[in-house]
């Protein structure tokens, strides 16, 4: 009996050694291509909020255009070291191009290193990580256009005065916190009668955003405005507005989806909100990506699909800019069907 | 024969991956496996000497993150190799501390350990203050991350230490404090000590875990890994560790890890396969851990029966 349990504890051992050396050796070698179809692998901040999923749609109908195939996947939470884990897994099947919406631009620096080192193109969309050495960035909007016009938005709602606050997803993410730079930069010089109290965080979760303005609301009795960046947050927002019964005496601005926004717009909680179109976010992103594997050039003014075309930023180079944002109110708001 | 029956889940597990997946995963099964289990692999050891003593560690992902953070902000992203003995350092007092809490103050170690899963990672944000993150300059550590160190790692650990257990008193000592602590008390054994050793273990490893975090990722948030604790926790209940204490195995808990982390793997890059799926991976991620994990608890029950069973009819035939 103790002979047979020693056996079976060897054998376990031996295969699992067997294992570890094979997979190992296994992993020294590169991933075998069939075929000439295009892979390209897409990961946005985290997979199922509609955001996302509104971006897949356009990224989907683009990969099935070009004849690409098209891998959307990343973590269920905002998380750096997932979208890490993912990053691993496709570089060592070989895929042949990247875009990823990084939740922490420092974190993926490496392996943005090792996917190039692979020749694999790596782009950044919606959100970007600037130092990484990416080949190009698919941005939106232009931060410094969105920022402004928020700021200026709230501050014409509140008459260029009071006190206001910041409640966004993540203080990581690079394309939400640029825009509040640009917001807070714009506010401290142009708005001088209007002081910012406080920023809060809200992880992506709209539950989560109400139960932060909520506090917010209580420890700023005074509270005139709040700018609110991200798609779950604005919702939220509008939600602790509502009951705490502050609507029309705390302004709100932000960037949310129609589909999300439509009740809190129609009942009148907020004048506003913005946002692009983000299944186009998603179906440019592809066509870059697919440009930059062929190697073609990417010049301002080449045209994409039947409705879009290549315009870059002032700033960066390598950084394309899908529109200018949206301007969403009670009147426009049923001309967008986004999907979401 | 428990061990037996999950090395056959994980060759099922590898086959069906590679089956739906084409060969084109076979490179990505490879390095991969190894340097994502390196999160899991080192905690999940201290994890089963943890629960053999009939405790557990639910704060292992806030000690890995904290020790993470303290390295960065001291050395200012900056650290060369002198910094790892202060990285243990860390590790063995958090750990130690846990084990205080348990040994010294007699707090029920699922309490004690949610009390400093919170408490560590309050600490996080204490350190990580306003920065968004701390970014770590981190190509000397790199090679943390790469999968010769994390194997070479496992070895060790694994196999050095498996030795050692399977052969020493301490050993036994652990099993017999999770069976009865009162009677290994009365037994002699010195059961502070062997429960502050156990925990401070935990924290020794965490550093383990802490280095392959900084080689696997350039920066760290306050938040990094959280929920990290219950994949640890699936990966040694699935390879026969006890929860009740007094019994469990560390080869099977590698096992553990290697199925967990398969399964992982394989759904990141199944989408890659020429088949189309009529599901999101993500949509059967928890699903399919969900059900190993009961899958496991059922196999160690089932188990614990069949050699009661064997041992009435033995006792029936003589």
């Amino acid at each position: 009996m103790a002979t047979k349990a020693a056996c079976s504890r060897f054998l376990t051992v031996g295969v699992v050694l067997g294992l570890l050396v094979g997979a190992g050796a296994g992993g020294c070698k590169e991933a075998a291509r069939d075929g000439d179809t295009i892979r390209i692998a897409m990961m946005p901040k985290l997979v199922g909020i509609d955001y996302f999923n509104a971006c897949e749609i356009g990224a989907k109908r683009a990969a099935d255009e070009l004849g690409v195939k098209l891998i959307y996947d990343g973590p269920t939470t905002p998380s750096a070291p997932e979208q890490n884990d993912f990053l691993e897994t496709w570089i060592r099947q070989g895929v042949d191009a990247i875009c990823i919406a990084p939740n922490d631009p420092e974190s993926v620096k490496k392996w943005v290193a090792e996917a190039q080192k692979a020749g694999i193109k790596v782009l950044t969309w919606d959100t970007d990580a600037s130092k990484s050495g990416r080949d190009l960035m698919v941005n939106q909007v232009d931060d410094e256009k969105l920022g402004t016009t928020l700021i200026d938005e709230l501050a014409r709602q509140m008459g260029e005065e009071g006190e206001w606050a910041n409640v966004l997803a993540s203080l990581d993410a690079a394309n939400l916190n640029g825009w509040r730079e640009v917001v807070e930069r714009r506010a401290a010089q142009r708005y001088p009668r209007m002081k910012l109290v406080d920023t809060r965080v809200t992880e992506e979760d709209e539950k989560k955003a109400q139960d932060v303005v909520g506090t917010l609301l209580n420890a700023y009795p005074k509270l005139g405005g709040i700018i609110a960046y991200d798609s779950n947050s604005v919702p939220g927002a509008a939600k602790a507005i509502q009951l705490a019964n502050r609507v029309g005496e705390v302004k709100l601005v932000g960037n949310s989806t129609p589909g999300r926004m439509r009740s809190y717009i129609k009942d009148g909680v907020l004048e506003c909100f913005f946002l692009w179109d983000p299944r186009d976010l998603g179906y440019l992103t592809v066509h870059c990506a697919k440009l930059l594997v062929e190697g073609q050039k990417l010049e301002a003014g080449r045209s994409i699909g039947t409705s879009l075309e290549l315009t870059f930023s002032s700033k960066d180079p390598r950084m394309v800019i899908l529109s200018d944002p949206i301007r969403f109110t009670a009147e426009t708001i049923d001309r967008y069907d986004f999907g979401i | 024969m428990k061990n037996l029956v999950l090395l056959a889940i994980l060759v099922g597990e590898v086959a069906v991956i590679l089956a739906v997946g084409a060969e084109e995963l076979s490179p990505a099964l490879g390095s991969a496996v190894i340097e994502q289990a390196g999160r899991l692999v080192f905690l999940a050891f201290g994890m089963t000497l943890v629960l053999m003593t009939a405790g557990i560690d639910l704060s292992v992902a806030s000690m890995t993150v904290l020790i993470v953070c303290v390295l960065g902000s001291l050395l200012d992203g900056a650290f060369g190799f002198g910094a790892l003995p202060i990285a243990l350092v860390v590790g063995l007092s958090l750990g130690l501390f846990n084990g205080v809490l348990v040994a010294w103050l007699d707090i029920p170690p699922i309490i004690a350990t949610l009390g400093t899963l919170f408490l560590y990672r309050g600490c996080c944000w204490v350190v990580v203050g306003d920065r968004t993150s701390i970014p770590f300059d981190s190509e000397e550590w790199a090679l943390f991350g790469e999968w010769p160190f994390v194997c070479m790692a496992a070895l060790v650990v694994y196999g050095l230490g498996g030795w050692l257990l399977a052969r020493s008193r301490w050993h036994e000592e652990i099993l017999m404090i999770g069976g009865n602590r009162v009677a290994a008390r009365y037994a002699g054994i010195r059961v502070t000590r062997r429960l502050l050793e156990v925990y401070a273990l935990v924290g020794v490893l965490a550093t383990l875990t802490s280095l392959v975090f900084i080689g696997r990722n350039g920066s760290v948030q306050a938040s990094s890994i959280k929920g990290l604790e219950l994949h640890v926790i699936v990966a040694t209940v699935l390879g026969g560790t006890r929860v009740q204490g007094g019994a469990g195995s560390v080869v099977g808990t590698l096992l553990g890890v290697l199925i967990v982390t398969v399964l992982n793997i394989g759904l990141q890059g199944l989408k890659l396969s020429s088949i189309e799926l009529p599901f999101k991976e993500h949509y059967v991620r928890y699903l399919l851990l969900g059900g190993l994990l009961v899958l496991g608890v059922w196999l160690n029950t089932n188990e614990r029966w069949t050699v009661s069973w064997r041992r009435r009819r033995r006792a029936r035939g003589s």
